[in-house]
């Protein structure tokens, strides 16, 4: 990893660099599988699964805790005003029971049912306006549990098609571990790999039909020409 | 009672956590979901779930349903013949076709 940051080289290319400590040997077979053109079952699958992923929703969470605090607020309000109504309504009542001049209680009281009557309506609106707010949030948590469930099938899929390629590759890359240097078995399919796992990348690398060069810290041929040969594939001899 | 469910791994940890600590307040767990008291101190373990963990937390007031008080008579009817039907198999969308039973498209639309 260090040595393919170094040398601005791509980290996801299992068969880019070759060091002590080499990939998995699924994933160097695998990818040396795919530079022969071979395919595996899972694919269509897996490109169906990453345009899905990238269609996302990127919709902004909406804030449920400001739309429940307004909510409260003008249901507060409107309990607030109807007090005033009925307190209007009393005073007035009593006014003209007395006789009296009506003109100012007359005009409080209907200040205050006005006021009530927008109050009410703010309301409604703050009810819908969560109602709204609550069922975004509902569609985003269904939406993430989609993603998480797309994430999951598509890591598990990428295995499945490594652990394919690698199979298909196999017997080509077992003679090529025989004749390479290194002491390894490699057995009849990749999980029964047994010994030198430098030796095993060496011959992922081997298989592969690859252009670019390949990066060598480490010293297992007689020089860079003969690694060139024998690998089949440009090298750069740290 | 106050019904808390967890959206994400961490908001079903701290849920796990706090019904732990304080077993009094909870009525009922349920992995993800708890039924909380509806006491003040359900409210703020409510609360503080919701601090923590935001949108990934569901808080939702429940009350008894109470069928005879909030459903009209012919909706239980229906319920109670359809448990009794003859055919285990019928699906009551069936059942109920042709019958004065309420179709369930309509209930689907109507608010209780």
């Amino acid at each position: 990893m260090r040595v393919s940051r170094a040398l601005d080289l791509d980290p996801d290319d299992p068969l880019a660099v070759v060091t002590g400590s080499p990939p998995s040997l699924h994933r160097a077979l695998a990818s040396a599988a795919r530079t022969r053109g071979h395919e595996a079952s899972q694919d269509d699958r897996i490109a169906t699964v990453r345009r899905l992923l990238a269609d996302g929703d990127p919709s902004d969470a909406p804030d449920l805790a400001a739309a429940r605090e307004r909510a409260a607020a003008v249901a507060a309000d409107v309990e607030r005003l109807r007090e005033r109504v009925a307190t209007a309504r009393g005073r007035l009542q009593a006014v003209r029971e007395a006789g009296g001049e009506a003109t100012a209680p007359e005009r409080e009281h209907r200040k205050a049912a006005r006021e009530l009557a927008a109050a009410e309506t703010d309301r409604v609106a703050a009810e819908q306006a969560l109602a709204a707010a609550s069922e975004r949030a509902r569609a985003r948590r269904t939406a993430s549990r989609r993603t998480l469930r797309l994430r999951d099938e598509l890591s598990n899929r990428r295995s499945e098609a490594r652990r394919e390629l690698s199979r298909r590759i196999y017997p080509e890359f077992a003679d090529a571990v025989d004749r390479l240097p290194g002491e390894a078995r490699p057995g009849t399919e990749p999980s029964a790999f047994a010994g030198d796992a430098v030796a095993g990348h060496l011959a992922a690398v081997a298989v592969a039909d690859r252009e670019a060069p390949v990066v060598l810290a480490g010293a297992r041929f007689g020089g860079p020409a003969e690694a060139a040969t024998r690998l089949d594939v440009p090298v750069v001899q740290l | 009672m106050l019904l808390v469910v967890a959206y994400s791994a961490g908001a079903r940890t701290t849920l796990r956590n706090v019904c732990r600590t304080h077993e009094d307040a909870v009525r009922d767990r349920f992995g993800r979901a708890a039924l909380l008291a509806e006491t003040e101190l359900g409210a703020f373990l409510a609360c503080r779930l919701r601090a923590k963990h935001g949108a990934d937390v569901q808080v939702e007031r429940t009350a008894p349903f109470n069928e005879f008080a909030a459903v009209r008579p012919a909706v239980r009817e229906a319920a109670t013949a359809y448990e009794d039907r003859e055919q285990p198999s019928t699906p009551y969308a069936k059942f109920a076709a042709g019958t004065d039973h309420p179709d369930p498209d309509a209930m689907g639309g109507t608010d209780l």
